[in-house]
Formats: C-alpha cells, sequence, structure tokens
C-alpha cells in the first residue's frame, strides 16, 4: 500500500452518522454493502487504476475515524485504497482503532463490491461512488460508455458535496418530532455464530412486480410493506403467548431526503419511518386489511413536513450545549440507551429501498444486476433491501439467526401471486451434504 | 438454467443440490452447467485467537473484580459492622480499570498507555502513603509521594513520550495531544502543594516546569499543525 498524506483534511460527522460509532459492538457495525455484478470476470488490475481515479473525486470517503474529547471526529487516512478480493462475510466491521479507513473495495469473480461505513455516507452516495468506480473501470477496459447522469471522475469535488445537508436545512424555531414510546415484535430465533452472516438474494422480474402493486392500488414500495407486514403477522400468530407475541408489528424503511430537500451532498442525508401494524388482538386479518392499514400509515408519515421535524429534533440535540460540553465516554453510554430506545426497539425489521439504479443506458450492456447489503443490526435480526437495475429487481435478506422463515415465506408469497424468484445465498456458510 | 424448489417453488441455480430458503433436496442433472450468477461460498469466519483469549481474560478478571468487591464488602461488614476498609477495594479497582485495564483490554495504543500508567503509578504512590499514615494531608516532610513520587513518574511519563516523539518525527503530531495531557496534569500535584503547603517543592517545580516547557515548544516548533489537531480533538 502507498502511503499519502492527508492528515490535514477532516470531517465533522453528519448529525445521523454520530450516533454509529458511539453505538457499535460485536454483531452490529453500521457498515453496508453496494454491489455490481458484472457479466464478465471482473479484471483486477483495472479496478485498482480505477478507484485510484475516482477516490480523488470523493475526498470524503478515503478517511478514518478518530476520537476527540467531546465528538467522533472523520480524519483523511494515510493510506491509498487497494482493491482486495473478498474473502469475508460482508459488512465486516471497520477496525477503527488501527484507523482503518471507513470503506472498502472489493471484487469476486464477476462481482464488484464497495463497503462503507454509514458514518460516510448513506445508499444514495455510495452507489453514486460505485457508479462512477465502475464507468472509469469501464473506460479503462476500452468500453465505449457515456457518463449519464453520474458525476464526472475528472471533476473536481464541489464543495456542496461534503456539506451536512441537516445542518442546512435545520429550523432552530420549526417543530420537533415526539419520541415515539412502544416496542415492537421481533423475530426470535437461534443466533447464528458470531461474525456469520446469513444473505439471501431473490430476483424477480421488476415490470410483473409493478404490476401486482399496482393491481392493488398501492405504491410498489408499500406493497412490499404489506407483504413483509403480513408474514410477521402470520408468524406472530403461532408464536408462544408471551410478551412478544403481544407487541405491533412495524417495518421501518429508511427515505432519501435528497428526495424533499435538495441536496449534493455525497454523505449521509436520510431519514427513516416506521410503519406501525397497530392491531395486536385479531387473528384474522387478511392480507387486504394489512396492506392498507400499512399503506396508509406509510403515506401519513412520510410527508415533508414530518421529515422536517426529524432534522429539527435531531439537530437541536447536536446543538444544546448541555449536551456538546458532555465528554464523549459518558455521550456515547447515553447515546447507545438513546439508540436502543428510539431505534431497533421500535422496528421489527428493518428494508432499504434504493429504488431504480440511475445509470448510463450502456451500463445494461455489462452490469447483470445490483445487490444492496446492509449489515447486521444491533437488535433486529433480520433487514431487507431492495435494487432495481435494467428490469430486475434483487431484494436481499441479510440475518443473523438461522430461521429463514421470513424469506422463505416473502418469496413464496410473490411466487404464488405469479412473480417467479430466482433465489441464492450462502446459507450462512452451510453446504448442504447430498 | 434453473430449477425450481418442490417446497417452496422458487428458482434456484442448477447447481445446487439444495434449495437455498429450506433447504429441501433438488433432483438435478449431473452436468455441470455455466450459470451467469456467481455463486457465494462463505467458509465460516476466521476466528483471531489472541482476541478469543483476551475476551476471556476480560470477563475472568470483570468477575473477580466484581465477586472480590461483594465478599470485601461482606466480611467487613459481618466483622466490623461498619464499612471502612473495603473501601480500598473498590478504589482500587476502580483505579485498575481506568488505568491497566483499559491499555490490557480495549487496544490502548502505546502513546495512552505511557500517559495511563504514569497517572496509574502516580495514584498509587498517593494512596499507598495514605494507606501509611490514614491521613490525606501530612506534613511535607512525610508526604514523600506528593512530593517525589508523583513527579517522578509524570517526568518520566513526559520524557518517555517525548523520546518516542523525537524517534518517531514523520509522525510527531500523534504523539502531540497525550504529551500535551502529560503536560496539563503536572499542573495537579503543583495545585494540590499550594493548597496544603502554601509553597511548593522544587521537585514539583522541576516536575511542572517541563511540562510547562514542553507544551510550548510544541506550540511554537509545531505551530500550524498542533493547533489544528487541538482544534480537531476539542471542537464543540
Amino acid at each position: 500500500m502507498s502511503r499519502i498524506d492527508n492528515t490535514e483534511e477532516w470531517f465533522k460527522l453528519d448529525n445521523a452518522s454520530k450516533i454509529y460509532p458511539a453505538t457499535g459492538n460485536g454483531r452490529w457495525n453500521a457498515v453496508y454493502r453496494v454491489c455490481a455484478v458484472m457479466k464478465e470476470r471482473v479484471d483486477r488490475e483495472a479496478l485498482q487504476q480505477a478507484l485510484d481515479v475516482v477516490i480523488e473525486r470523493f475526498p470524503t470517503y478515503n478517511v478514518v475515524l478518530r476520537r476527540g474529547f467531546f465528538w467522533y471526529f472523520l480524519q483523511g487516512a494515510t493510506l491509498r485504497p487497494v482493491v482486495t478480493r473478498e474473502k469475508d462475510y460482508p459488512c465486516r466491521k471497520f477496525d477503527i482503532m488501527n484507523r482503518e479507513p471507513l470503506f472498502r473495495v472489493m471484487y469476486s469473480g464477476n462481482r464488484i463490491m464497495a463497503e462503507f461505513s454509514h458514518c460516510i455516507s448513506d445508499g444514495n452516495g455510495s452507489v453514486n461512488f460505485l457508479n462512477t468506480l465502475i464507468l472509469k473501470y469501464l473506460h479503462i477496459l476500452g468500453k465505449k460508455v457515456d457518463r449519464g447522469p453520474l458525476l464526472h471522475y475528472n471533476d473536481a469535488p464541489k464543495e456542496e458535496e461534503f456539506e451536512d445537508s441537516y445542518s442546512r436545512y435545520y429550523d432552530p424555531k420549526g417543530e420537533k418530532s415526539t419520541l415515539e414510546n412502544y416496542s415492537a415484535y421481533h423475530l426470535q430465533g437461534a443466533k447464528e455464530l458470531k461474525g456469520v452472516v446469513n444473505v439471501t438474494h431473490g430476483e424477480v422480474n421488476t415490470k410483473k412486480l409493478l404490476e401486482l402493486s399496482h393491481s392493488a392500488g398501492v405504491t410498489l414500495n408499500e406493497y412490499l410493506l404489506g407483504v413483509l407486514a403480513y408474514v410477521l403477522y402470520n408468524k406472530r400468530k403461532y408464536d408462544a403467548v408471551n410478551k412478544n407475541s403481544k407487541r405491533p408489528i412495524s417495518v421501518q424503511y429508511s427515505v432519501d431526503l435528497r428526495n424533499y430537500f435538495p441536496s449534493s451532498t455525497v454523505r449521509m442525508f436520510s431519514s427513516f419511518v416506521n410503519t406501525r401494524l397497530a392491531e395486536t388482538s385479531r387473528t384474522d386479518m387478511t392480507f387486504e386489511e394489512i396492506l392498507q392499514a400499512m399503506a396508509k400509515d406509510s403515506r401519513e408519515k412520510s410527508t415533508k413536513e414530518n421529515f422536517q421535524k426529524f432534522i429539527n429534533s435531531n439537530f437541536s440535540f447536536e446543538r444544546n450545549w448541555l449536551i456538546r460540553i458532555v465528554p464523549l465516554s459518558i455521550k456515547n453510554f447515553i447515546m447507545k440507551i438513546a439508540y436502543y430506545n428510539q431505534a431497533d426497539r421500535l422496528s421489527s425489521l428493518i428494508i432499504t429501498n434504493m429504488g431504480r439504479m440511475n445509470t448510463p443506458a450502456e451500463f445494461a450492456d455489462y452490469i447483470d444486476r445490483y445487490e444492496l447489503i446492509i449489515g447486521p443490526q444491533k437488535y433486529n435480526n433480520s433487514t431487507m433491501t431492495i435494487c432495481s437495475f435494467n428490469n430486475k429487481t434483487v431484494f436481499t435478506f441479510v440475518k443473523t439467526i438461522k430461521s429463514s422463515y421470513l424469506e422463505t415465506e416473502f418469496f413464496r408469497f410473490l411466487q404464488n401471486k405469479g412473480v417467479d424468484v430466482f433465489v441464492s445465498g450462502n446459507n450462512g456458510g452451510r453446504k448442504y451434504v447430498k | 438454467m434453473l430449477n425450481k424448489c418442490p417446497r417452496c417453488n422458487v428458482l434456484v441455480d442448477k447447481k445446487l443440490s439444495n434449495c437455498p430458503l429450506c433447504g429441501a433436496y433438488i433432483e438435478r442433472e449431473d452436468e455441470e452447467i455455466d450459470s451467469p450468477i456467481p455463486q457465494i461460498d462463505y467458509s465460516y469466519p476466521v476466528v483471531d485467537k489472541s482476541k478469543v483469549w483476551r475476551d476471556i481474560a476480560f470477563r475472568v478478571v470483570l468477575y473477580i473484580c466484581l465477586i472480590s468487591i461483594g465478599i470485601c464488602f461482606l466480611v467487613n461488614f459481618l466483622a466490623a459492622e461498619r464499612i471502612f476498609w473495603a473501601y480500598h477495594i473498590i478504589f482500587g479497582w476502580v483505579v485498575f480499570w481506568f488505568t491497566l485495564g483499559r491499555s490490557l483490554f480495549f487496544h490502548l495504543d502505546l502513546r495512552k498507555q505511557i500517559f495511563w500508567y504514569s497517572v496509574f503509578f502516580a495514584i498509587i504512590s498517593y494512596y499507598i502513603q495514605f494507606f501509611i499514615y490514614h491521613k490525606f494531608v501530612v506534613p511535607e516532610e512525610q508526604n514523600w509521594a506528593l512530593v517525589w513520587a508523583v513527579p517522578a513518574f509524570l517526568l518520566g511519563g513526559i520524557a518517555t513520550l517525548f523520546i518516542l516523539m523525537l524517534l518517531r518525527f514523520k509522525d510527531w503530531v500523534r504523539y502531540s495531544m497525550p504529551l500535551t495531557a502529560m503536560c496539563l496534569v503536572t499542573a495537579v500535584p503543583a495545585l494540590m502543594a499550594t493548597v496544603m503547603y502554601k509553597q511548593v517543592h522544587f521537585m514539583i517545580f522541576i516536575c511542572l516546569g517541563v511540562g510547562i516547557i514542553t507544551l510550548l515548544l510544541m506550540m511554537i516548533l509545531g505551530r500550524e499543525k498542533y493547533f489544528l489537531e487541538l482544534k480537531k480533538k476539542f471542537f464543540l
């Protein structure tokens, strides 16, 4: 690895990113992966050359996490990033103590993968990076690909790409969101060994999926929320009667705030919505009832006003002098409790829908599909991501329990509705003996 | 190209013998067919054995700490009907976890270890003196901990960090913050001596002087880099 002196560049963490270094542990580390499955085997040398160029375009990514007295901050890394071959489970923790850069680029067979810590970016920013990397990679291989909507890798980075958009849209006099106080139903099951990540991909035809959701009179996102809630509802019906089985089902999904508040930042700028099926006593709800309940709750909560309140609440905590002067060790302890109370505890399942990949048209000749993997969560043992490209929608389930109930029932539901699902995965590393 | 799972009805790659969802066995033909979708094949994670031993050692020491505190409190109370010597055990364990314990179990790097060990020995020496005389404030001629031991350990820490900084001069900025903290800590024995005796012994004076000079050297010679590092560490 060659050394570079980047240490004078430093950035404060975004408002939403501050919680992640404080709350990580052995099982959860706020790392996610974006992956492109190419149609040909990946050329490592060409990919390394592409990375050397593209990383200059995204200077906020080649950073390490450092600990200040009051807050964590990001500082330029001293090593140039290197493309490595994938040899471990997805979303392995970054070695913060040894100042490992908070992103890594890997390859394996036909796959080009980039893993990021949530401290430096969200899904939208990292997909931009991956697509720009692939664009340069294809150019190095001699392919004629137009830039399309992507950033130009030879441009100098713009100031607005580094901004903390939460501070830009913070309204100190605006309303703040209220804290929610309930515990959601959680899937139970035997845990996998520490470090093992169970990944299952399901690929479907996007057109058929859209027809299915439109025939039900809802958007695709709302339809998927309904299906997931229905699967969890059926599971909860047959669970042993205890505190957990009497809790409401809640599916949390992340929202790209750039759709509501214009921003060019490549750093974190997202929020989340907890869509709740409040009904806990009935056991005879139909799929249509659940779908309509979830769609209604989602529509009521996904408004610009609610997101503005979210920004105001979060940012006002950060700006409060009493919180600012508390040493970081004590803040970490408080943030762990706050995270448990207001994040994992409130959702049964976390999903991220990246939607349709915004790429040049020529990418379809070289890329088969995209995959997005969110690393295992601290208390929620299952997550799901969705991304679409070239008429293929890929669902990815990640879990740290052995039971495959959730994805099995989800895919069976779609299959029974006439949407063929092609499934692949790693079975948690287990190989079945014939 | 694809087979169907008899239980789930989902499509799976022809190379697989079992469904990745439900594990059901899938009849397949013997010939190998190339799939455009590469199969993910992970082996179990490589376990770092030193980490495992460190985890075990941490748990063992933690349990010993909690059990010993509990037993000491119980024995002290039962024997004397009031708690007096058990507090020493708690104090000892608290100092241990804040200093040695952190560097042994929590990956502290060398610079921070030097700082914490210096502080640890300084506190322990004062505590030993307190244990001997059963008084926090003793006459200056008896106060060997504050007058000699504490300044000696702090000076040792400053000297070690300074020498390491010179030896690894390209990376000197990484040593500047622990060294700054060490220099600031030298004010503590000076303040204590001023409050207790209204004067400062020459050893404490030397310790404070070395701390101030080292701090000034870093500020003058380090300039923008030093102040940038301070800004990064202490921004609000």
